[in-house]
């Protein structure tokens, strides 16, 4: 699980988009979170959240610091791996063209890898603009005309020079590492290592430092000033210092970082240059490095290819066998269903599934650990959290099952000569995740009955709307994808995105109003659940039966 | 055994297939022929089900396909170009699992080990289809379409990817199947193949079928005789630009 959330994150910043994207959800909050508490400084003199130990300057400045290195400590991280900068179109087109290897490799990093910097520049100077509307108000301009008309203009040139250097620093590293067959792993230990150490150091004497008055929060940044942390933040601090002219002037900082970021990309392209011979070769291999990794995005059963890979020259490979479905073979539409469940044990879907059932165990267990520790609360909040748990689940599942469902797509052109009937096939699609989910929330009812045993019809009722709303929303999620089936496309892609919140949404719309219905009209809870269980039936019948229509004149080789 | 008639198959505005309509005679290879882009894929896709037609009839063994579907598709077996067997199914569990589909487990239970050794697949037989090089894929896909109880087979360039003893192996299973009674039709453009193969074949351009008879009635047409095939086919297929 936390590899996958790392690899997400990783995803996230391997794109100038999507890097832009996440950074600017970052600022977003830090903005909203940040322009309050500098009001709150100014509202509140009494009140000691950093007045102790910074000045509203040094405040900022000293956020700006942190948010500058964390981003350019990313940029060369990813540098260091960056499989994004190189595709095989350009290994295949624009590598056997005459034109110079430096040139081209620093043109396809710069443009792909610069992008996300030019952007970030924008979203610092949106969170920069939000922050400092609090604090012009309470810090007047002490800085010249020219110091506010130049100080953005240097702000920009240094995080540009800074991310250019780190982004060939990164590449060069990367390099060596191929070039010298040097541990990667010992490489990415560093990256990691370095600054978690960092981290660590600044939280432990921010926490030390911690008293009556103060904050963590405060006492980060606050530290962040002090040495050595000070000292390790220098060049990004210069960065910092560039933007905040207008207010603090121009200061030795500005021109050290000048110094230390323009004489380490001098440095980094002086080097690049004497490499030019391995560039190609280098860029290939991340190109190559690169299709994979987005092989491995779109295809589920990619894990079992790596796998592989990685076993080269094995002419076999273990397969993991189940005696039950060895043995049972059913025949028709059923044998779809057999397909699937034998694929999904082997397809990366699983370790999803598992994942999902350990965090809705617990999601269960926390409430009944709840019960257990904390009496006073109503037997309602109880099945009200119980609830939200079991539709928590079927979100968790939806949304991760999303590539499993897409990769169906792939299977129509084998499966749609075969003489099942095309309901049968839409159904036994969409089965083998309906009935995990089923299991898995009946197993948290189960728990739920057994704390609350007065509530067994509600539970019950609720497991019910919560397994069938899972059909429902998955029916809707094929239907959605039947129409916008090319995944390779952007906005076939984003459209089915926008949809699964859409059909999210809409999946759970039968049972809350059918619910509602039998409560306003003070139904018996079995009548409720006979409703509920007849108005999802009906809706996924409809569905299905639109969704094998589209199925039959759904063409998968277009 | 196959009747196609008048069949219509459009891509947006593109005319893929244009009126087309042929039959299947049983224990008969008949060639589908064509330069690229000429609509024979299209055709075998709409006979084996995967694709919709516009318009247009297909019946198989007496079924229709837009109404008894099921039953119309028991009695066809295709292969694709480009074969995509199951990535996460073994050979093994991949020829099991089209069984189930035709619920035809009996033939499997009784015809697996000796396909497996036929189509040079027994070493593989515990192996992911994903571990499969292209022709090792081509053989499996071909081993299922023999696990049913076809009488029609629906081949599209069925030699592509399979070495020089395996070609040999096909076609010897081709003959056999004609000897059975079973109604052959193969897309190819290898024409000496076609040739040595076929009882009669079918030239389609720009999706229409634009000659169809055996060799010396096709000779005959282009005033051509005594010329092979490919010669036929350059004029036929020349003559219609």
């Amino acid at each position: 699980m936390t590899r996958r959330f790392l690899n997400s994150f990783r995803r996230a910043f391997s794109n100038p988009a999507r890097a832009a994207g996440t950074l600017a959800i970052i600022a977003l909050l830090a903005a909203t979170y940040g322009g309050p508490l500098v009001m709150q400084y100014r509202e509140q003199p009494g009140r000691n959240a950093f007045a102790p130990f910074l000045p509203p300057i040094a405040l900022v400045g000293s956020i700006l610091t942190l948010m500058v290195a964390a981003y350019l400590l990313f940029s060369f991280a990813f540098a260091v791996d960056s499989t994004n900068a190189f595709t095989e179109h350009d290994a295949l087109n624009i590598f056997p063209t005459p034109l110079r290897r430096t040139l081209v490799f620093q043109f396809l990093l710069f443009t792909r890898g610069l992008l996300a910097g030019a952007l970030s520049i924008i979203i610092i100077a949106y969170f920069f603009s939000r922050i400092s509307r609090s604090l012009m108000s309470i810090i007047p301009q002490s800085g010249s005309a020219a110091s506010t008309v130049l100080g953005p203009l240097t702000f920009a040139a240094l995080f540009i020079t800074a991310n250019s250097a780190l982004l060939i620093g990164g590449v060069l590293c990367g390099l060596a590492v191929y070039r010298r067959g040097l541990s990667r792993k010992l490489l990415w230990s560093l990256i990691i290592v370095l600054p978690a150490s960092f981290i660590a150091a600044l939280l432990y004497r921010a926490v030390l430092g911690t008293g009556p008055g103060s904050d963590v929060l405060g006492e980060i940044l606050h530290q962040s000033t002090e040495q050595p942390f000070s000292m390790l933040l220098i060049p990004f601090h210069a960065i910092a210092a560039a933007a905040l002219t207008a207010y603090a002037g121009w200061t030795y900082a500005i021109l050290l970082g000048i110094l230390i970021w323009g004489g380490l990309l001098v440095l980094c392209r002086r080097i690049l240059m004497d490499l030019a011979p391995s560039l190609y070769d280098y860029a290939s291999h991340l190109a190559q490095v690169n299709a994979h990794r987005r092989e491995q995005f779109r295809n589920q059963t990619f894990n079992v290819k790596a796998w592989m890979g990685r076993k080269e020259g094995m002419n076999t490979i273990g397969v993991t066998q189940s005696g039950w479905l060895n043995t049972w073979a059913p025949t028709g539409a059923m044998a779809l269903f057999w397909k699937n469940v034998v694929m999904m044990r082997r397809s990366t879907i699983m370790s999803v599934i598992k994942a999902n059932i350990l965090l809705s165990a617990l999601f269960y267990g926390g409430i009944a650990a709840l019960r257990e520790w904390k009496p006073g609360i109503q037997e309602d909040g109880f099945i009200a959290l119980g609830g939200t748990a079991q539709f928590f689940v079927v979100f968790l599942f939806v949304v991760t099952s999303v590539g499993w469902l897409t990769e169906t797509l792939k299977r129509f052109e084998i499966q749609k000569p075969l003489p099942i009937p095309s309901k049968g096939a839409v159904f036994s699609e969409l089965l083998p995740i309906a009935v995990i989910v089923s299991c898995s929330s009946l197993v948290g009812t189960l728990l739920l009955i057994v704390l609350f045993p007065h509530q067994f019809g509600i539970l019950l009722l609720g497991f019910v709307a919560i397994s069938l709303s899972y059909m429902l929303m998955s029916c809707l999620l094929f239907i959605v994808l039947l129409f916008n089936p090319d995944q390779h496309d952007t906005l076939q892609r984003m459209l089915f995105g926008i949809f699964t919140v859409i059909v999210i949404a809409i999946g759970i719309l039968p049972s809350i109003l059918t619910i509602g219905l039998g409560y306003v009209l003070h139904f018996y809870l079995i009548v409720q659940g006979l409703m509920v269980i007849i108005a999802n039936g009906l809706c996924i019948y409809l569905l299905i039966l639109f969704a094998a229509k589209k199925y039959q004149s759904f063409n998968p080789v277009e | 055994m196959l009747t196609v008639s008048h069949l219509t198959k459009y891509y947006a505005d593109l005319k893929a297939v244009d009126n087309l309509s042929f039959d299947l005679q049983p224990g008969e290879i008949v060639g589908l022929l064509g330069p690229n882009g000429a609509g024979k894929t299209t055709t075998l896709r709409c006979i084996c089900g995967i694709l919709q037609p516009d318009d247009g009839t297909i019946s198989a063994g007496g079924f229709d396909l837009k109404r008894t579907e099921s039953e119309a598709k028991k009695l066809m077996a295709f292969v694709p170009e480009t074969p995509a067997p199951y990535d996460l199914l073994t050979v093994r569990e991949h020829i099991k699992f089209i069984a189930m589909c035709y619920d035809t487990l009996d033939v499997y239970e009784a015809s697996v080990d000796d396909l497996l050794a036929r189509f040079e697949l027994k070493e593989k037989e515990n192996e992911l289809s994903v571990t499969l090089s292209k022709g090792m894929k081509q053989k499996l896909i071909i081993a299922c379409a023999f696990v049913h109880r076809a009488k029609i087979f629906l081949f599209d360039e069925p030699m592509v990817g399979l070495d020089p003893k395996s070609q040999f192996t096909l076609k010897a299973e081709l003959h056999r199947l004609r000897t059975e009674g079973a109604s052959l039709l193969i897309s190819t453009h290898q024409l000496d193949t076609a040739e040595k193969l076929c009882d009669r074949v079918i030239i389609m351009q720009r999706g229409k079928k634009i000659s169809e008879g055996t060799l010396g009635e096709l000779q005959q047409q282009a005033t051509m005789k005594g010329n092979s095939l490919e010669e036929v086919f350059l004029r036929m297929t020349e003559d219609q630009r």
